[in-house]
């Protein structure tokens, strides 16, 4: 059996039950509800003729790739430069993928952009963050690309705790909020990569600049949702670690631009709402810590004690 | 481009309201506005909170002002001064709408 293989019925992502023809590698065992049907595209397909409703450069690629977003008849498509389009109806639960031989890079493009739309169209809440399971729920670590979630998330996972998202955190508001987990991966940069995968995470590839470190089998978990316990912006400081509270109406300026919603005034005033739901409904810290890798144990631990207390 | 109201000046004389085009939330007391139009997003403070919830609905900026002192006991100059001041700083966020008559009243704004 291949690790997180969708072909065997209880694998799941972001609360789809996915199901797919083809291997997938970083999906969990249960705890997905509605179908997501992933199929990859029996032939090459042409961008959509019409504008586009978003443009944006591709996170973590140097500014090369670009990604676009079209609203076609009954959902949309959403193309990278690299990989190809990926045909998305969110109403039907169904993501077309590009045929393309980069199956890693493309199973990761399929948990940003697409899948995002499906959830939202579900009712649920994008943000880019990522999440890890303490004792006390899932805490989110909340920043734009290259603010550090992805070393902070490894390291809680160096002391045992679960990753539940990477990069793109899937927020359900009702009836309380939690928090659904994303595929389970990590995608590291190789300087802050110490040359061995850490126990419970094996290295899966390298990619532009990025390792790609799966989680083993045995630390996924599920993916039924998680209560969250709070949401911590990461900012750093010169000196020493700190925690301390925030105010939800002074934080949203921070979340607000972690968000992810189309560029319509009917979306906007959507996600906004739900942002200040979920901001109202959890606690949320401002984390500042110095951007050594010395100083992550001591990080985690100030995070782990302040979500307890 | 701005509009007309982003530029023109408010007395004490105008009538204000909150524009259709935002949505804004109550947060611990506090209030977060967005503007739909722009995406630009502005916080009120408790005072700022119960000066938006007077806009709800069009309001002389004299009547928000007589609103204020008697709530929060402040110097009615002092505080003619402090919602003339915000309220021209929503209008330049194009998050209120000004007229100069009272043909509007009753026709409340969004708030979620």
């Amino acid at each position: 059996m291949v690790e997180g293989d969708a072909r065997v019925g209880d694998a799941a992502s972001f609360g789809f039950r996915v199901r797919c023809g083809t291997p997938l590698r970083f999906l969990r065992r249960g705890g997905g509800v509605e179908p997501l049907d992933v199929v990859v595209a029996p032939e090459p397909a042409q961008r959509p003729a019409t504008a586009p409703c978003a443009d944006w450069p591709l996170a973590g690629l140097g500014g090369k790739e670009r990604g676009t977003l079209y609203q076609v008849n009954r959902g949309f498509e959403f193309w990278t430069t690299d990989i190809g389009g990926y045909r998305i109806d969110p109403e039907a639960g169904r993501i077309e993928m590009p045929a393309c031989t980069d199956q890693l890079a493309r199973e990761q493009r399929l948990w940003t952009t697409p899948v995002a739309l499906c959830f939202m169209h579900r009712g649920d809440v994008p943000l880019h963050a990522a999440a890890v399971e303490t004792e006390a729920g899932a805490v989110l670590l909340a920043a734009p690309h290259r603010h550090g979630k992805t070393t902070l998330a490894l390291a809680f996972h160096r002391h045992g705790y679960r990753v539940l998202s990477e990069d793109l955190a899937c927020c359900r508001l009702d009836p309380e909020p939690t928090l659904l987990p994303g595929p389970a991966v990590l995608r590291i940069r190789q300087d802050v990569y110490d040359r061995r995968p850490p126990a419970g995470a094996h290295l899966v590839a390298a990619r532009a600049g990025r390792l790609y470190i799966a989680v083993d089998d045995d630390r996924r978990g599920s993916g039924a949702p998680v209560p969250i316990v709070a949401i911590v912006l990461l900012r750093e400081s010169a000196g020493d670690i700190a925690i301390e509270r925030t105010p939800a109406a002074g934080a949203i300026r921070d979340l607000w631009t972690l968000g992810f919603h189309l560029p319509t005034p009917g979306a906007r005033a959507r996600w906004f709402t739900q942002l200040t739901r979920l901001a109202g409904a959890v606690p949320i810290w401002n984390l500042y810590r110095p951007a050594r890798l010395d100083a992550l144990n001591a990080t985690v631990s100030r995070v782990v004690e302040a979500c307890r207390a | 481009m701005p509009s007309a109201d982003a530029q023109r000046a408010i007395t004490i004389d105008s009538v204000v309201v909150a524009a259709k085009d935002q949505v804004s939330s109550y947060l611990a007391g506090e209030v977060v506005v967005l503007s739909l139009q722009t995406g630009r997003y502005y916080g009120l403070d408790r005072v700022g909170a119960r000066i938006w919830d007077l806009l709800r609905t069009p309001a002389r900026v004299a009547d928000i002002r007589d609103a204020i002192v008697r709530q929060y006991e402040v110097e009615p100059d002092h505080c003619e001064r402090d919602v003339l001041t915000l309220l021209q700083r929503l209008a330049s966020q194009e998050l209120i709408e000004i007229t100069d008559g009272t043909d509007q009243i009753g026709s409340p704004a969004r708030t979620e």
